[in-house]
């Protein structure tokens, strides 16, 4: 469970949240593993970022849509989708409309939500920028988005 | 002692009595044995009522010889004949005597050694012992001998002590349960003090304790990683500080609140050695969902050192001991009138005897990694 | 590596090698690996031959850059097109045939009387002051004498040193014509009488064959021009009754094709010169084809009495006036439908989507395909080979009949030019079928090949990779 926290422990959005995502509770004044929002946030963030990595060069894969800007497009659209929901599930925490809400003796404002969305974006960009560059050489339309590969010259 | 007895009515009879006959209530002995102790040791039967109530100060006087008898050698003597089966209640005026002893200094160490000595003779053999005073006061009217056994006619309000010896769990039990605190209606408890040496964690079946989330600015600026992990200390206002949570609850009842969360009571530790005192603050967690029973905060001047940071209680000789001590009661001026001559010694002597021969009386300890 | 020598002579034979070139360029099989056209024209500046010439010549410079061993799968341009050793041209020169009457080129005023009076029997005032710069102008009896030079010129003597046992001849001529019909029947007879030149007896008894065009076209009236198309049938019939004893009655060539047609376009009268410019014919089109088949002739089936084959088409519609793949038998659709269509894929590729997609396409980008490479001489030359081409399918186009395989200029849907042919929708891989015309070509192009020759030159491999591309596309679409 620790391998999934790794990737949020960057205190960009504020402590208080990353707690509260970690599973805290205040009465074990404690991290609950029951309650801990990291492994399905890592795993959906991850899985879309394989997910739009897939569609966009084996499934899609089309060359009209290999360019560079193309690629910035597909990596737009998941960033984006991936803020909303974000975003979303830290707002559904504050507001207690989720399953996990809020300790109330923690420090968390729908401010801490729009950074956590942001964060989670970019760990999202980075997880596709790095299937893009490793698994593109299978895809004939787009192996060469984002940038020229150097590998599969012919 | 004559002082005290009076043949029923003085505050000394009736304390006693009271404590005693809710032994007897409480039906969790299986024998109750009554002494007077003087230069010997005179059994008194198993009457409560003839112990206690029927004493005057001429068949008290006449059973326990009027010698002045040395603290430390009746602690030898009750430690000595008693059993982890036993509880031994032993009550005096705890007033040290060096008599014609010239060299007073000496003689207050020697008994502080008795003292230790007992109790270090008893552990050894039987491991387990706790160790429970309370301090009253009751009218006095009689002949009181100052420490260079000159008598005098003293007729006022005196204290007396009443010594607990057992098992841990016994004694335990006993105040908890058996005979509690609130249980003494004739006459308040002015101070009391317990120490044993059984751990805590063999006392109570929850010992969480663990890091506080830094959100406040009064717990700290650190990063949690764990229970007992934390990274990254940073100054939070004047100083650096970490908090955490510890359940204390059983000390808390036993010692009281104001005990546990005294910090001398608490040593930062090395390894197996004590390396200094607590910094910091301990207040009662009042946050009922917690686990904890207190909160403690760690400050430091400077930087944590990375590593492990280990906290220690190791009850210490309380307060009221040192304030509660004459240095010389030749005479009763008002200030010293509710002070006993080398009291300290004693509760010296039982602290040393939990903590003899390097052996360190850690009832507590609390380990974090700081990284 | 045997060798087909083929000889087009006139109008007819230039416009039938051109046919036979884009055929070729195409990729369409020859099982002859090297044609040596010959072309044996008096009129120098004849429009038809200087097409056919510079096609010819575009051809073989684009050839030149490419590979055709086993690590290529690439067809097209794969039959070498080159002209006789040692000589620097696809033209046979006749001598002496410039700024020279006929009358001179007999040289008349040197004979004498007797002669003179013959010569006079035999041809027209008019036919004796023609100067033969344009040809014979539809008058066999001056070419007859006129090319009775072959067996001396310089073109002759290289052709015969040249000349290997195992090679093949092929003669294309027009039966109608005035070079065409006197000179098929002399240059027939000098190849196997001939006993001369160095290598006369391998070329003796050489296999050769021959394609003998009958009218196909009218020329406007035009009194002022030598040429008149009411002649054709009958000097056709005279021709004809010649070749039967002099030709096939002496099995003097080992397999004669005939082709002709009976809806006869209308060309402007010219009589030569670079205004003779006829568009393309289908009947030169299948004229080619009967190279092709001559070429997979087995030997042995033409030995013995010569063989004659008549050209038809598949359609019970006489009066059919425009020609697609569909009517034409299945031994000529399976020949010439896939590669023709596949160099016509590979042609508006590169007119309307290459410019764009180079930048961007895997398929240029490994192969090292750049600027570079896209202005460089040997790209500038097939596109110049490639507007031939489509010029050439055109006039295919224009002409009556009309031969008119595909829809080329179409845009949207890309795959519905083939004119009779359903183009099937590719379902899968899933990102084919979301690709649509030239991006679905892309999509082919950028296809991971196995077995790609990593070494090969760059102008191999835009070739290999268009052609394996629309080999593979045309499969899909098509079935074919």
């Amino acid at each position: 469970m620790e391998f999934f926290s790794l990737f949020y422990q960057l205190n960009v959005y504020g402590q208080d949240l990353f707690y509260h995502l970690k599973g805290w509770d205040n009465g074990m004044q404690d991290f609950v593993a029951a309650n801990n929002q990291f492994p399905t946030i890592w795993l959906v963030t991850f899985l879309s970022a394989v997910a739009m990595f897939v569609v966009f060069y084996y499934i899609l894969n089309h060359p009209r849509f290999n360019k560079f800007w193309h690629w910035l497009i597909a990596l737009a659209v998941l960033a984006i989708g991936i803020f909303i929901w974000s975003r979303g599930l830290v707002l559904a925490d504050i507001t207690g409309a989720s399953m996990h809400p809020v300790d109330p003796s923690l420090n968390i404002s729908a401010d801490n939500a729009m950074m956590f969305g942001v964060y989670n974006a970019v760990l999202s960009a980075i997880f596709f920028l790095f299937f893009s560059v490793i698994g593109r050489f299978g895809s004939k339309n787009c192996k060469n988005a984002p940038w020229k590969s150097l590998i599969n010259r012919k | 002692m004559n002082g005290y007895v009076n043949g029923g009515t003085s505050t000394f009879q009736q304390v006693v009595k009271e404590y005693l006959s809710g032994i007897n209530n409480a039906g969790f002995a299986s024998a109750v044995n009554y002494y007077y102790v003087g230069s010997k040791i005179t059994s008194k039967g198993n009457d409560l009522n003839n112990y206690i109530t029927k004493l005057t100060p001429s068949s008290f006087g006449a059973a326990g010889g009027g010698a002045t008898t040395d603290i430390g050698g009746l602690f030898k003597t009750i430690l000595g004949n008693m059993d982890s089966n036993t509880i031994s209640i032993f009550i005096s005026d705890c007033i040290i005597s060096p008599g014609s002893n010239t060299n007073t200094a000496a003689y207050a160490r020697g008994q502080m050694t008795d003292v230790r000595d007992a109790i270090v003779s008893y552990t050894n053999h039987y491991e387990d012992l706790a160790c429970l005073v309370y301090q009253f006061d009751s009218e006095f009217n009689g002949r009181y001998f100052d420490y260079q056994n000159h008598p005098r006619k003293v007729n006022m309000q005196r204290p007396f002590y009443i010594w607990v010896f057992g098992h841990t769990a016994h004694v335990a039990m006993m105040k908890l349960q058996y005979v509690p605190d609130k249980d003494f209606k004739v006459a308040p408890i002015r101070n009391q003090w317990i120490i044993f040496n059984t751990p805590l964690s063999a006392l109570q079946d929850n010992n969480k304790y663990g890091l506080l989330l830094p959100n406040t600015a009064k717990n700290g600026q650190y990063v949690r990683k764990s229970g007992t992990e934390l990274r990254t200390i940073q100054k939070a206002g004047d100083n650096y500080r970490f908090s955490f949570g510890a359940n204390l609850l059983t000390a808390q009842f036993l010692m009281g609140d104001d005990y546990v969360e005294d910090t001398r009571n608490y040593k930062q530790m090395i390894g197996k050695a004590v390396k200094e005192k607590f910094y910091g603050e301990i207040e009662k967690d009042f946050n009922q969902s917690s686990p904890f029973s207190e909160i403690f905060r760690v400050d430091s001047d400077s930087p944590f050192q990375k590593g492990t940071f280990s906290l220690a209680f190791i009850p210490e000789v309380p307060d009221w001991a040192y304030e509660c001590t004459d240095t010389d009661d030749r005479m009763f001026n008002g200030a010293n009138d509710n002070k006993t001559y080398g009291l300290n010694n004693i509760f010296e002597g039982v602290f040393n005897g939990f903590n003899n021969g390097g052996h360190i009386n850690i009832l507590a300890q609390f380990d974090f990694e700081i990284k | 590596m045997a060798k087909l020598y083929v000889f087009g002579i006139g109008g007819t034979g230039s416009r039938t090698l051109r046919a036979l070139t884009m055929m070729l360029a195409s990729g369409v099989e020859c099982k002859f690996d090297t044609v040596v056209p010959v072309i044996i024209d008096p009129d120098a500046s004849a429009a038809d031959m200087s097409r056919t010439v510079d096609a010819m010549t575009r051809y073989m410079k684009v050839r030149k850059s490419l590979d055709f061993n086993s690590a290529n799968e690439n067809r097209f341009f794969k039959t070498e097109i080159c002209p006789i050793q040692d000589m620097s041209t696809f033209k046979l020169t006749l001598e002496n045939t410039e700024n020279v009457t006929f009358r001179d080129y007999m040289k008349t005023n040197q004979m004498d009387a007797p002669s003179k009076a013959l010569i006079n029997m035999l041809f027209s005032q008019a036919n004796l002051d023609s100067d033969m710069v344009v040809g014979f102008k539809g008058n066999p009896n001056i070419g007859s004498v006129v090319l009775n030079q072959f067996s001396t010129s310089d073109a002759y003597k290289a052709f015969s040193n040249n000349f290997e046992e195992g090679d093949r001849i092929f003669i294309i001529s027009s039966i109608f014509g005035g070079t065409g019909a006197s000179g098929f029947p002399l240059l027939l007879k000098t190849l196997r009488n001939d006993q001369t030149s160095q290598h006369w007896n391998y070329i003796k008894n050489a296999k050769i064959g021959a394609v003998t065009v009958l009218p196909y076209f009218n020329v406007e009236q035009d009194d002022n021009s030598g040429v008149d198309s009411s002649t054709f049938y009958s000097k056709t019939k005279s021709a004809l009754a010649y070749y039967d004893r002099n030709i096939t009655g002496n099995n003097s060539v080992n397999a004669l094709y005939y082709i002709g047609d009976s809806m006869l376009a209308t060309y402007k009268n010219h009589d030569g010169g670079s205004e003779q410019r006829n568009n393309a014919h289908m009947v030169e089109l299948y004229a080619a084809l009967s190279i092709l088949k001559f070429a997979s002739t087995p030997d042995n089936e033409l030995d013995g009495r010569t063989q004659t084959y008549e050209y038809g088409i598949d359609t019970n519609d006489e009066d059919i006036k425009q020609v697609i793949f569909k009517d034409l038998g299945p031994e000529t659709r399976q020949l010439i439908q896939k590669p023709l269509t596949m160099f016509l894929l590979m042609n508006k590729y590169m007119k309307s989507a290459l410019s764009s997609q180079y930048k961007y396409q895997p398929w240029a980008k490994d192969c090292g395909l750049d600027e570079n490479f896209f202005t460089s001489q040997y790209y500038a030359d097939l596109v110049k080979f490639q507007d031939a081409f489509r010029v050439w399918l055109q006039e295919l186009d224009d002409n009556k009949r009309s031969f008119k395989p595909f829809d080329e200029n179409r845009v949207i849907p890309l795959f519905d030019l083939v004119n009779g042919a359903k183009a099937h929708k590719i379902l899968w891989p899933l990102h084919d079928l979301f690709a649509k015309n030239y991006a679905l070509m892309d999509s082919f192009l950028n296809t991971n090949w196995p077995k790609w020759n990593k070494t090969a030159s760059k102008e191999q491999k835009f070739m290999e990779v268009f052609y394996r591309a629309t080999n593979k596309l045309t499969l899909k679409k098509y079935n074919f």
